[in-house]
């Protein structure tokens, strides 16, 4: 095993661990101004959208949040900002999501209105979206996600781009080196006026992500490097926003390609492999709205275009294996109309047709399928304040998929919010919902079928959440309970009469349950340092009910790849301009087996801490401003892996230096 | 100093007094406030335990087990594992005791055996176990399960089939070439090209070899159908048998016949589809002699023979047995497998050469620790065990 390192660290971090306790005994009361360089963006009026979110279980994770994560991607903050579980791959590698312990189908991502899960898989691969491309993003959890499409089994991701109105012109650049010979490159420009706003954002990021490891899977073990594991993606995305009375109308075209070269397991000693993936993305949407005193109507129109290209050789035989090409492409159509009657009361309605085109064939094996499939989806929806404590939300889809009609998918909310303790509140969901099998595992030869039946589940949960808010200091926590139980989870099998290959079969019933812990506080201390101190935690079991037949021991077992535990701490400081940060998120143990074995050989993963660090200084040259920051990533140089016999990189250190103009 | 009246003069005074002070300055703070400074206290005590927990856990490291497994004949096992999860395993099974050790090769050599551990042969007291997706061969003592060396740099072994002290083949699924290697220094020594241009398919795959004079027969089964005949004095292609598609087991028997089980491939599949069927073909002509079909649904794998080379068994669901003197193929099972349900069924079947006992791999759903069943000649269940993920290929020990 890879020696630790300790010495040094001990001694840094007693430091740390001093200073917070200064901190934490400081005599602080003072009448404060906080004073934050954080740029605001514009703040929608508040009455119409929190009666529609009334009673829903969503959160959003922060601009600071985002900020702290901009050279990073979605995965990255996903996974130290919410309760969400991200599986990953490695540096620049496959990242997927699950959400309450559900599969990564059950996870939906929407950017700006549509859809971005991939219709043949029905997953996203989170590291393909970079932090620098969204300017807000929300969860809605479990039921509650119904509100923005159903199948969401587990919860929904919704990012998104804002003008921002004050804008004439600005210009912004940051560059990151980085270990492993990395580097990551943005540039974002955009200017405008009060009535127009066009903002392009390009990036690039590329890495031999050639870091040394220990390989304690082959004989002799020995100190190497990782090989074929480098990557290289770029994107633009571009913003035009116009805006004039009551109209609002918004063009966005997101365009990203990747390449990635796929490296083998640690007990590799074979023929050298060529396996690459390269991914292409395009995803577009247009959108015009109109705002009355009391509604808004809105009509989207939106693309999703996706080619994947999975190849693999072996490069002394010169023979290829794998040369699969998949393409899926997506439109969509929406209107939705949001109105208030009263301030009591608020009704939405939205319809969403979709059309997927899908086409995969491999070159090698000379396999593959196509398939069109046409979506409806009706949404109702009525929000009301009761009384002034209670409020509720009742939310019904309906759907069309091919010819398969789902009929009544239901979720109920109630939001409580005593008048004593007005920043508090109790939210209870409860739904029904379902999910459309994906395209692969109706169709994909050999082993699709087409008789799935949509996987569906009953979910509840129940969410006490508290803020309170001084002029210097901040502190809120939410602690969440839920369950859920899925009927008709797919699951792909070794065919039954005995064929070499797998098939899909609606066969698993689990049930879900777990709590969700989040708690944030913020604190100015002796007027020029700013605090702010993050935490959450999840735990979520997941068991598989069905174990037919007698000597099947899953029954009753969490299911592989899925930690029953997940934390993140995170510790910011401000002092001037220089500030200090610490992020250490946690990931518990996850089994490889259905039966959840455990023995010195049979694999668990096991738990363990990443502790990440970053320090550096705001610096002004109106009207130009410089930052300039350290990064060390895997600080105590764990030893870890995240996906059975894949190395994971030891410390590794970056520098990021931005320059940002505004006028 | 003033002498705050009432109060009591001590050496302390001055300080006493400066803390009531302080604390009637403090008398209108509110509750949240303290609330507030708890919070943070709290806070920065998690951070602290947090920290000083985060290096006090360090994994010990697992001592070497040492086997023996000289003495009674037994089996080794080789269990898959899954595909990208690097957790195929080696079992050993003592027959006379019942005793079955799990994870032999890890235990015994401190690394993992590999992705996806597809067969062994065992040569003289040597194991060769192909690890198909990790593209090598692990040699270990048949008694002791000790590493002994490797052969490395194969594209997607599948199985070894020693003919000397000099002279091995392993056979591959993607590499279009047999691959030789010297089985007593481990060293590669050349290959027989096996490609097929003229097709747009990647042919020609191998898979198992049978043995005869100096010829080695070896079947062709992905998007295939043929068997191929290598010449192992000079290692040249020599012939090929166009067989039923996707030909997946072959034995010999003791008329020097060659049996040939194939499964017809998948619906769908661009290389055809056909029913699965049964050849004999005589191992000195190359002719077919004997045909048999199964039904459309059938999928039969697994062929293989008994000591005395008399009776063929395989796995189509349950398990068949049919003398080679049969004219038709068996119209009731052997052993009956339990299972009724979408998945899970019998993957895997050896015959012991020594006693005849019938072992069955049943993986269960592929993804926990596989059955595996003992059945003596006659049907009966003499025991059961748990082995690794997918145990998928038997070993038997025999001298």
């Amino acid at each position: 095993m890879k020696p630790i390192k300790r010495t040094h660290i001990r001694l840094g971090f007693k430091i740390i661990l001093c200073s917070l306790f200064i901190w934490s005994f400081a005599d602080d009361l003072y009448a404060q101004k906080l004073t934050d360089t954080i740029s605001l963006h514009e703040v929608k009026i508040l009455g119409k959208r929190k009666m529609a979110e009334a009673a829903l279980h969503i959160t959003h994770i922060d601009t600071l949040e985002l900020k702290m994560m901009k050279t990073l991607t979605i995965s990255e903050l996903l996974s130290s900002y919410s309760p969400i579980f991200i599986k990953s791959y490695g540096r620049g590698s496959t990242a997927t999501a699950s959400f309450r312990g559900t599969a990564p189908s059950h996870t939906q991502l929407y950017w700006n209105g549509i859809k971005l899960n991939s219709p043949m898989r029905g997953d996203v691969d989170f590291s393909l979206l970079p932090v620098y491309f969204i300017d807000d993003i929300s969860l809605l959890y479990g039921g509650s996600s119904i509100k923005s499409g159903s199948g969401a089994l587990g919860g929904s991701v919704l990012i998104g781009n804002k003008p921002d109105w004050t804008d004439k012109l600005s210009i912004r650049y940051i560059q990151t080196v980085e270990s492993f010979s990395t580097k990551k490159e943005y540039l974002n420009v955009g200017f405008g006026n009060g009535r127009f706003q066009f903002k392009t954002r390009l990036f690039s990021d590329d890495s031999k992500n050639d870091f040394s490891y220990f390989n304690y899977g082959v004989l002799p073990m020995h100190q190497t490097v990782q090989k074929n594991a480098g990557y290289s993606k770029q994107g633009v995305l571009q913003e035009i926003y116009t805006r004039m009375k009551s109209h609002f109308f918004s063009a966005k075209l997101w365009a990203y390609q990747s390449h990635r070269n796929l490296p083998q397991l640690m007990s590799f000693e074979g023929d050298v492999r060529k396996e690459t993936q390269d991914d292409q993305n395009l995803y577009g949407v247009v959108s015009w709205k109109h705002h009355t005193q009391k509604s808004k109507l809105e009509w989207l129109v939106g693309v999703n275009l996706n080619d994947i290209n999975y190849f693999r050789s072996s490069t002394e035989a010169g023979f290829v294996n794998f040369d699969s090409r998949s393409r899926e492409h997506s439109y969509t159509n929406q209107i939705d109309f949001d109105w208030n009657p009263s301030e009591f009361l608020n009704l939405n309605w939205n319809i969403n047709s979709s059309y997927h085109q899908v086409s995969v064939l491999d070159r090698a094996q000379k396999l593959g399928y196509e398939h069109n499939r046409f979506e409806l989806s009706l949404l109702n929806s009525i929000s009301i304040q009761a009384s002034s404590e209670v409020s509720l939300s009742l939310l019904s889809r309906s759907e069309l998929y091919d010819n398969h009609l789902i009929g009544f998918i239901p979720s109920i909310g109630l939001e409580y919010i005593p008048e004593k303790w007005s920043s508090s509140s109790v939210k209870l969901n409860l739904a029904r919902n379902y999910h459309q099998p994906g395209l692969n595992d109706l169709y994909w030869l050999p082993g699709g079928n087409p008789d799935l039946k949509p996987e569906d589940g009953y979910t509840g949960d129940l969410t006490f959440g508290y803020s309170y808010k001084k002029e210097n200091s901040n502190i809120s926590g939410q602690l969440s309970g839920f369950a859920s139980l899925i009927e008709n989870w797919i699951v792909w099998q070794p065919s039954a009469n005995g064929a070499y290959y797998w098939e899909a079969s609606n066969m698993k019933k689990v049930f879900a349950r777990g709590l969700e812990i989040q708690l944030s506080v913020q604190k100015i201390i002796a007027k020029t340092i700013l605090v702010n101190l993050k935490g959450n935690y999840s735990h979520s079991a997941t068991s598989n009910l069905n174990a037919v037949p007698s000597v099947d021991e899953s029954r009753g077992k969490q299911l592989i790849y899925i930690p029953k535990d997940k934390a993140n701490i995170f510790a910011q400081g401000n002092f001037k301009a220089w500030y200090v940060k610490v992020n250490a998120p946690f990931t518990g143990k996850r089994y490889t087996s259905s039966n959840n074995v455990e023995s010195d050989y049979e694999k668990v993963l096991n738990p363990y801490w990443l502790i990440n660090l970053t320090a550096g200084k705001m610096f002004e040259f109106k009207p130009v401003r410089m930052d300039i920051a350290i990064n060390i990533e895997n600080l105590a140089n764990t030893d870890y892996m995240a996906i059975l016999w894949r190395p994971m990189p030891g410390r590794y250190y970056s520098i990021t230096i931005q320059f940002q103009y505004k006028k | 100093m003033k002498e705050i009246p009432g109060k009591r003069k001590t050496e302390n005074g001055k300080r006493q007094s400066e803390e009531e002070s302080r604390k009637s300055v403090l008398q209108p703070a509110t509750r949240n406030q303290e609330a507030w400074r708890l919070g943070l206290r709290l806070w920065c005590l998690v951070l602290s335990a947090w920290f000083l927990t985060l290096f006090s856990c360090s994994e010990s490291p697992v001592d070497t087990v040492y086997f023996d497994f000289s003495g009674d004949h037994g089996v080794f096992i080789v269990n898959e594992g899954n595909f990208m999860y690097g957790n195929s395993s080696l079992s050993f099974y003592n027959p006379g005791t019942k005793r079955v050790y799990n994870q032999v090769f890890q235990a015994r050599n401190g690394v993992p055996l590999g992705d996806v551990a597809q067969s062994m042969s065992i040569w003289k007291n040597l194991g060769f176990i192909v690890v198909n997706n990790s593209g090598k061969i692990y040699v270990v003592d048949s008694q002791t399960a000790e590493f002994k060396g490797s052969i490395s740099g194969l594209s997607s072994p599948r199985y070894v089939h020693v003919i000397d002290s000099e002279k091995s083949y392993v056979t591959d699924l993607f590499a279009r070439k047999v691959t030789i290697f010297n089985p007593t220094t481990f060293q590669v020594t050349g290959f027989i090209p096996v490609g097929n241009s003229n097709s747009e398919f990647s042919q020609h795959s191998t898979e198992q070899m049978i043995p005869y004079k100096n010829l080695v027969f070896t079947n062709c089964w992905s998007y295939d159908n043929k068997i191929l005949v290598i010449n192992s004095d000079t290692d040249q292609l020599v012939d090929s048998i166009e067989v039923f598609k996707q030909p997946n087991s072959m034995v010999i028997d003791r008329d020097n016949k060659i049996w040939v089980l194939s499964d017809g491939g998948f619906e769908g599949s661009p290389f055809g589809y056909e029913q699965a069927g049964l050849l004999k073909i005589d191992a000195e002509t190359h002719e077919i002699e004997r045909t048999f079909r199964f039904n459309k649904n059938d999928r039969p794998l697994n062929l293989c023979i008994n000591p005395t080379k008399d009776t063929l068994y395989f796995l189509n669901r349950h398990v068949w047995k049919m003398a080679v003197t049969e004219k038709h193929l068996p119209e009731k099972p052997f052993i009956t497998s339990k299972y009724t349900s979408l998945y899970g069924g019998f993957f895997s079947l050896a015959i012991d050469p020594t006693n005849r006992d019938v072992y069955i791999g049943d993986a269960i759903d592929h993804r926990q620790n596989g059955l595996v069943y003992r059945y003596n000649t006659s049907g009966k269940l003499i025991d059961s065990f748990k082995a690794g993920i997918s145990p998928g290929d038997f070993a038997f020990i025999t001298e």
